[in-house]
C-alpha cells in the first residue's frame, strides 16, 4: 500500500467516523440575507444583525421566536420571515445575526 | 303623675337591661381580638419590612461586590482592546514529483497557528491583524534563504518563527453619500482570495481574485461603494503596494544601489465586483506590476494581469442538493514586457500567457454540512500570475502551465469549530514548473507532480 494510499483510507475513516453534529453557516446566512433581504429591507447585513445584540438573538432563537425579532429588525420581510422557505434556513441566518451582532464586536463585508 | 311600676316591668326592664349589657361585651370582646389580629398583622408587616431591609442590604452587598469585580476587570482590561480568534491546522501531506532527473516522494506533516487580532474602536474604524506560524513538524529555525520569504513565508509551511501575515486599519467614511467610501493601509488580506478560498476550506475568501493574485503585500486601499448607484454588491478597490524595499541593511548608505538591477517593485491594483446579489457574483481584477524581476533577478520590465471570475452559489432552490452546491469559472491572462536588455521568461520579446480555472461542490450526503470539490485548471506557455503564497507544497497548482485536476473533501466534524479535509492535487506540468519572471518555460524540470493532504482544523 503506497503512502497515498495509506493516508487516504486512514483520512476517509477517520473523517466519516468522527463527522457528527448539526451545521449552520454565518457565512451562508450572509450571503441568504444579501439574496433575499437587503433589497426588501434597504440596508446592509451588518445593520440588520446590529439591530440586537447577541442576546437578544439568542433568547428569540431559543424561544422560536426568531422569526418574530427578525420582523422587528426589517418589519418590510414579514412575508418572508413568516414563509416555509425561512423556517428551513433559520440556522444559517441565527448564526449569521449571532456573530455580527450589536455587541458582538464583529464587521461583516455585506 | 307617676305610677309605681309593677314587678313585671321591673323584671322586664331589668332583663332588657342585662341583654344590652351581654351584647355590648360581645361587641368589646370582637374588638379586642380585632384589635389583637391588627396588632399581630401589624408585627408581620414590620416583620416583612425588615426583612425587606434585609434583602435590600444584601442587595446591595452584592452590587458593591459586583461593581469592585467590574472595576478590576476593567483595570485590567481597560487597554486591551484587541479580541483573538484562533485557526490551528495539523496536517499531512503526501508530495510526489517526476522529473526530468527521476522521482522523489516524501510524507511531511505541518502545524499552522493563525491568532487573529481583532480591534473595533467605532462601527467606521477597525483593525485586523493576524500573526501566523506555519512549520514542517522537525524544521530548524533559518530555513528560508530566498529573498521573497515577505511575499509568502506566512503562508506556506517553513520553520516555527511567529510572523505577520495580515496587518490593516480599516476606515469607512461617506456612508450616507451616493458612493461611500473606505481607506485602509497595512499588511492586506491579499492570500486565498476569490475561489481559492472553496480548496482551502474557507468559508470567506481573501480580498482579491486568487486566479492572478495570491501573496502577502504591503499597500494602501481605496474602495468607492458602487452598491447604491450601479448593480448590487459593485465595488472598486484602488490598491497601491510595494514588495521589494529599497533598503541596505549592512553597509551605509542604507540605500539600494539601483544599478545592481535591485529596484524597487510597485503595483497597481484593481480588484472590483461588478455583481453581488449573495447568489451570483461576477468579479474582476487587473493588476500593473514595475520592475519585475528577469533573468539573475535583476529588475527588467512590467507585468500585467487581468482576470474575470463568476461564482454561482447555489444553483437551484427547490432542491436541497443544488441549492447547496456552488459552481465557479473564471479566465484570465498575463502580459510581461521587457524594458531593456534582461530577459523575463527567457525572452526580451512581450509575451502573452492565458489560463482558465473551473470549479464545482456539491454535498458529500455523508456529512452535515460537507461538501466534496472538483477543479480543473489549464495555463498556457506563458501563463504568469502572482500566486507565490498559495498553499501548496508541489508549487501553486493555479501558476502551472499545463493541466491540474483536484479533487477535496471538506468535512465538519464539530460544526464549524473542528473541521477536516482530504485533498488531492495532479499537476500536470507542460513547460518548467512555474515559480518566477527569472525562467524561461521551455527549460523543462518537471513531467508532473501531485500531493495528497488531510488536515484537522479547529477554529474558534
Amino acid at each position: 500500500m503506497t503512502p497515498f494510499t495509506k493516508i487516504a483510507m486512514v483520512a476517509l475513516f477517520s473523517f466519516s467516523v468522527l463527522s457528527s453534529s448539526a451545521f449552520a453557516d454565518a457565512e451562508k446566512g450572509k450571503k441568504l440575507y444579501q439574496k433575499n433581504l437587503k433589497e426588501v429591507c434597504g440596508f446592509s447585513g451588518g445593520v440588520f444583525a446590529a439591530k440586537f445584540k447577541q442576546a437578544d438573538w439568542d433568547k428569540a432563537y431559543k424561544a422560536g421566536t426568531l422569526d418574530k425579532k427578525m420582523i422587528e429588525a426589517c418589519p418590510a420581510g414579514k412575508a418572508y420571515f413568516e414563509g416555509d422557505k425561512f423556517k428551513k434556513l433559520e440556522n444559517h441566518y441565527y448564526d449569521f445575526v449571532h456573530d455580527f451582532a450589536k455587541d458582538s464586536g464583529n464587521i461583516p463585508s455585506c | 303623675m307617676l305610677k309605681p311600676l309593677s314587678f313585671a316591668t321591673a323584671l322586664l326592664l331589668s332583663t332588657a337591661v342585662q341583654a344590652d349589657e351581654a351584647a355590648l361585651q360581645k361587641q368589646i370582646e370582637m374588638l379586642m381580638k380585632r384589635i389583637e389580629q391588627l396588632e399581630k398583622a401589624q408585627g408581620s408587616i414590620v416583620q416583612t419590612q425588615t426583612t425587606l431591609q434585609e434583602s435590600q442590604n444584601t442587595i446591595k452587598e452584592e452590587q458593591t461586590a459586583q461593581s469592585d469585580l467590574l472595576s478590576k476587570v476593567n483595570a485590567q482590561s481597560a487597554n486591551d482592546n484587541i479580541k483573538w480568534d484562533i485557526d490551528f491546522r495539523s496536517g499531512v501531506h503526501s508530495i510526489d514529483y517526476k522529473g526530468v532527473n527521476g522521482t522523489e516522494s516524501n510524507t511531511l506533516m505541518t502545524n499552522r497557528l493563525w491568532l487573529g487580532m481583532g480591534s473595533k474602536a467605532t462601527d467606521d474604524l477597525f483593525f485586523y491583524g493576524q500573526l501566523a506560524v506555519y512549520n514542517y513538524w522537525g524544521a530548524q529555525s533559518e530555513d528560508i534563504t530566498t529573498n521573497d520569504d515577505n511575499w509568502r513565508a506566512s503562508s506556506q509551511p517553513h520553520d516555527v518563527n511567529l510572523r505577520l501575515r495580515q496587518g490593516y486599519f480599516v476606515y469607512k467614511f461617506g456612508n450616507d453619500w451616493d458612493v461611500p467610501m473606505t481607506f485602509s493601509a497595512g499588511r492586506r488580506a491579499a492570500t486565498d482570495g476569490f475561489l481559492a478560498n472553496h480548496r482551502e476550506g474557507n468559508k470567506k475568501p481573501g480580498s482579491p481574485l486568487a486566479h492572478i493574485t495570491n501573496m502577502e503585500v504591503d499597500a494602501a486601499m481605496v474602495q468607492f461603494d458602487f452598491d447604491k448607484v450601479f448593480l448590487p454588491g459593485s465595488y472598486l478597490k484602488v490598491v497601491y503596494g510595494r514588495s521589494n524595499d529599497p533598503m541596505n541593511s549592512t553597509t551605509s548608505p542604507y540605500l539600494t544601489d539601483t544599478s545592481t538591477g535591485d529596484d524597487t517593485v510597485d503595483f497597481l491594483v484593481l480588484p472590483m465586483s461588478l455583481y453581488n446579489d449573495g447568489q451570483n457574483n461576477l468579479m474582476a481584477q487587473y493588476a500593473r506590476i514595475t520592475n519585475i524581476k528577469g533573468q539573475n533577478a535583476q529588475a527588467a520590465g512590467t507585468a500585467q494581469l487581468g482576470a474575470i471570475s463568476y461564482q454561482l452559489d447555489g444553483l437551484n432552490e427547490e432542491v436541497d442538493f443544488l441549492n447547496d452546491s456552488t459552481l465557479f469559472a473564471s479566465v484570465a491572462m498575463t502580459h510581461t514586457n521587457p524594458d531593456g536588455d534582461i530577459p523575463i521568461l527567457g525572452s526580451l520579446e512581450n509575451k502573452t500567457g492565458y489560463s482558465f480555472w473551473a470549479g464545482v461542490l456539491f454535498p458529500d450526503q455523508i456529512t452535515e454540512g460537507g461538501r466534496f470539490g472538483l477543479e480543473y485548471n489549464y495555463g498556457s506557455k506563458y501563463w504568469t500570475p502572482m500566486t507565490w503564497a498559495e498553499d501548496s507544497i508541489t508549487g501553486s497548482k493555479i501558476a502551472t502551465r499545463g493541466n491540474v485536476y483536484e479533487g477535496y473533501w471538506n468535512i465538519p466534524i464539530v460544526g464549524k469549530n473542528l473541521t477536516a479535509q482530504l485533498r488531492y492535487t495532479y499537476l500536470d506540468h507542460q513547460y518548467s514548473a512555474n515559480t518566477s519572471y527569472m525562467m524561461d518555460p521551455d527549460t523543462q524540470n518537471l513531467d508532473n507532480s501531485q500531493e495528497l493532504r488531510a488536515f484537522v482544523r479547529y477554529q474558534y
